[in-house]
């Protein structure tokens, strides 16, 4: 009962969040330099051409009924039409966000299955030569930019040796029979479709690999040094003490705790992964979202970028509300807290 | 095998190195202490004497990387550092468990004391150091001895207990909570660090009385480990004096109370605020001296108040005094 106020209580804070960011993206939209008008139809319209777009973005209202009206859209879900691609932004995003979202998610898994097993290792057998090495390559993996090290695979594997594709989400004659999440992956399982599973798995390999190395490199730091002080403290040195065995010290009475240090890190990991996500994008020509927000911001399409950066919000909050989730379960001081005492 | 043996716990001569950045430090110097059948020993000495130490050397919890251990600790006749991981853990956390200082910190904070309760009492009950997983009978097994020894330990609503968390009890409903878990597996020797000094001091007391009356019941034998002089002269049949990682007076307790011999037992007892007599009491000038610049010959020497020149380089040799009195003082004898 606790649990699901708390959550309850979190959820409500994102909305509050998400209220706020809708607030700041309006201002930034329409105190950018430049006019969106312009940028869109080019240097050769005339004034007058101009004047009508504006009138029909609505840009020649007073500020605060524009605020009403982005506001009333905004509830009903309405970006209006990107001034790029002329289509409805919802269509766009649409079409986009898919290829960022298993970008991300193959990230975070990489993350998750290499960041946290190397960092509890690297603790259990601290200042061995595993641990040294560990170590160094979570310090190189958190300096080196993603961009740089998409650069550095598409040379060795896919230029080198040729065997990972270097760009694109599919080889040119796969095609996907049916488009149920967009995830090519996951849709490849389910229509139980061998070919385009591998192929899209041979294409993801690079990008998502190259994106998660500052994710791994901080995991892995985090992890071993939250475990290393929990090792240290009185409760681990009592079930110590009274001859548990060291396997269940360690995963159990070590590895929970240690645990939530390392979970935060990868809710606020999923923020800048969208960031860096737009680089690594640009490198292997991943037609994802960052790369359309980016190309939104540099032409002033405010409608564009309104939608993308509320979708990153939201994707961010989600991710966030997911770690507190999981947080909750593993802790109960705060799964419980109003409880005590 | 069956070992004669006179005391319970004997440590002979230990000896523990610390390699420091700077060089070795010897935190322990030649250490002797015992511990008889039931008899309820107390060990005191400022903070950074090498109480905890000794004590962490009986139960192997010293890290293994640059420590070394010397001397010997004869648990029941046999040699514990001389025993492998295994055999050792045979007896430590079986038959000689401790209780850490502060309750607040001695518990998981994400695992309920039922969670902690059996997997403790579970696998010495299983007897096997290794596997992860407690058969189903064992685990129901363990918390039920958990829930006996609560209830031993004066708490209400055993099974309330072994359903919260750490963060839901008081500091002093925890402290019972590790009391019970040291009896449940049934020990002939508890080693008790200070127990109840993180409470408030109605708390203690009544925390203190409860050990002892558990532990006198059972005949279980009482190593405490404590600055408090006043627990120490109610509760103790022997007191062990340490300074600076070396043992300075040994007596009974009421004996070292009505004649301390060594200077620094004279000050320790004198730092004790007493209702008549004027002001604050003198206490020791000083601190526990670095144990990188040790002095040579007796460790007190800088902070001694009757120092002669030869206690600069020469260390006391342990000198009885009485059957059951020792003393290393260059004063004495």
């Amino acid at each position: 009962m606790q649990y699901i106020l708390f959550l309850l209580r979190r959820a409500a804070h994102s909305i509050l969040v998400l209220l706020g960011l809708s607030i700041i993206i309006f201002i930034i939209s329409r105190v950018m330099p430049g006019d969106p008008a312009r940028m869109a139809l080019g240097p050769y319209a005339t004034q007058e051409q101009v004047a009508a777009l504006r009138q029909e973005m609505g840009l020649d209202l007073p500020l605060w009924t524009q605020y009403v009206r982005y506001m009333s859209n905004l509830v009903q879900g309405q970006f209006g039409k990107s001034l790029i691609s002329e289509r409805d932004v919802r269509l766009d995003l649409a079409h986009h966000l898919p290829a960022t979202l298993e970008l991300i998610m193959m990230t975070m898994f990489w993350v998750v299955v290499i960041g946290i097993p190397l960092g509890a290792l690297s603790a259990v057998k601290k200042d061995t030569a595993f641990d040294n090495l560990t170590r160094g390559f979570s310090f190189t993996a958190v300096v080196i930019p993603g961009f740089l090290v998409g650069i550095g695979f598409q040379l060795l594997f896919g230029y080198w040796l040729d065997w990972f594709p270097i760009t694109g989400r599919l080889s040119p004659g796969t095609v996907v029979t049916q488009k149920i999440t967009g995830l090519y992956l996951i849709d490849a399982l389910i229509l139980r479709d061998w070919h385009l599973f591998f192929d899209a798995l041979k294409h993801i390999l690079l990008p998502s690999l190259a994106l998660s190395m500052a994710g791994i490199g901080q995991v892995i730091r985090i992890t071993r040094s939250s475990m290393l002080e929990i090792e240290t403290q009185d409760h681990v040195q009592v079930v110590r003490s009274y001859g548990v065995p060291n396997l269940l010290v360690t995963f159990k009475y070590i590895l929970k705790p240690a645990f939530i240090p390392t979970l935060n890190i990868l809710g606020l990991l999923s923020a800048s992964l969208l960031g860096n996500a737009f680089l690594v994008e640009s490198v292997f020509s991943w037609p994802g979202v960052a790369k359309y927000g980016v190309n939104a911001m540099l032409q002033k399409d405010i409608n564009g970028l309104v939608g993308v950066v509320l979708l990153i919000g939201l994707g961010f909050l989600l991710a966030n509300l997911i770690v507190d989730m999981i947080i909750g379960l593993l802790d109960p001081r705060i799964r419980l807290k109003g409880e005590a005492e | 095998m069956t070992l004669t043996y006179k005391q319970l716990l004997e440590i002979k001569d230990l000896t523990v190195d610390f390699d420091r950045f700077g060089g070795k430090a010897r935190v322990l110097n030649r250490v002797n202490l015992a511990v008889a059948k039931g008899e309820k020993v107390g060990v005191v000495g400022e903070t950074g004497c090498g109480k905890s130490v000794t004590m962490k050397a009986v139960m192997n919890l010293l890290p293994t990387r640059r420590v070394t251990v010397g001397g010997s600790i004869f648990y029941k006749g046999r040699d514990l550092l001389t025993l492998d991981r295994f055999a050792r853990r045979q007896i430590t956390g079986k038959e000689v468990v401790m209780i850490f200082q502060d309750p607040m910190t001695s518990l998981n904070p994400v695992f309920t004391i039922g969670q902690q309760m059996e997997d403790i009492i579970g696998y010495n009950l299983a007897g096997a150091k290794r596997g992860l997983r407690l058969p189903k009978r064992l685990r129901q097994e363990a918390r039920e001895q958990a829930a006996r020894f609560l209830a031993a330990v004066k708490l209400a609503d055993p099974e309330r207990i072994l359903n919260s968390y750490p963060f839901q009890l008081s500091g002093g409903m925890r402290q019972r909570v590790l009391i019970a878990l040291a009896l449940a597996n049934q020990p002939d020797l508890i080693i008790a660090d200070e127990p109840g000094t993180a409470l408030d001091v109605t708390t203690q007391a009544q925390i203190l009385e409860l050990m002892d009356q558990l532990v006198q019941e059972r005949g279980i034998a009482l190593l405490m480990i404590t600055h408090n002089l006043g627990v120490v002269r109610e509760t103790t049949d022997r007191v062990y004096v340490m300074y600076a990682g070396t043992v300075v007076e040994t007596a009974a307790t009421d004996a070292l109370f009505a004649e301390p011999l060594h200077p620094y037992t004279k000050g320790l007892l004198d730092s004790v605020p007493k209702l008549h007599g004027q002001g604050l009491s003198a206490g020791i000038e000083g601190s526990v001296p670095d144990y990188l610049q040790m002095n040579p010959g007796c460790r007190f020497y800088p902070r001694c108040p009757q120092a002669l020149p030869k206690c600069e380089f020469e260390p006391p040799e342990p000198r009885s005094i009485s059957e059951n009195h020792m003393v290393s003082c260059h004063l004495i004898g």
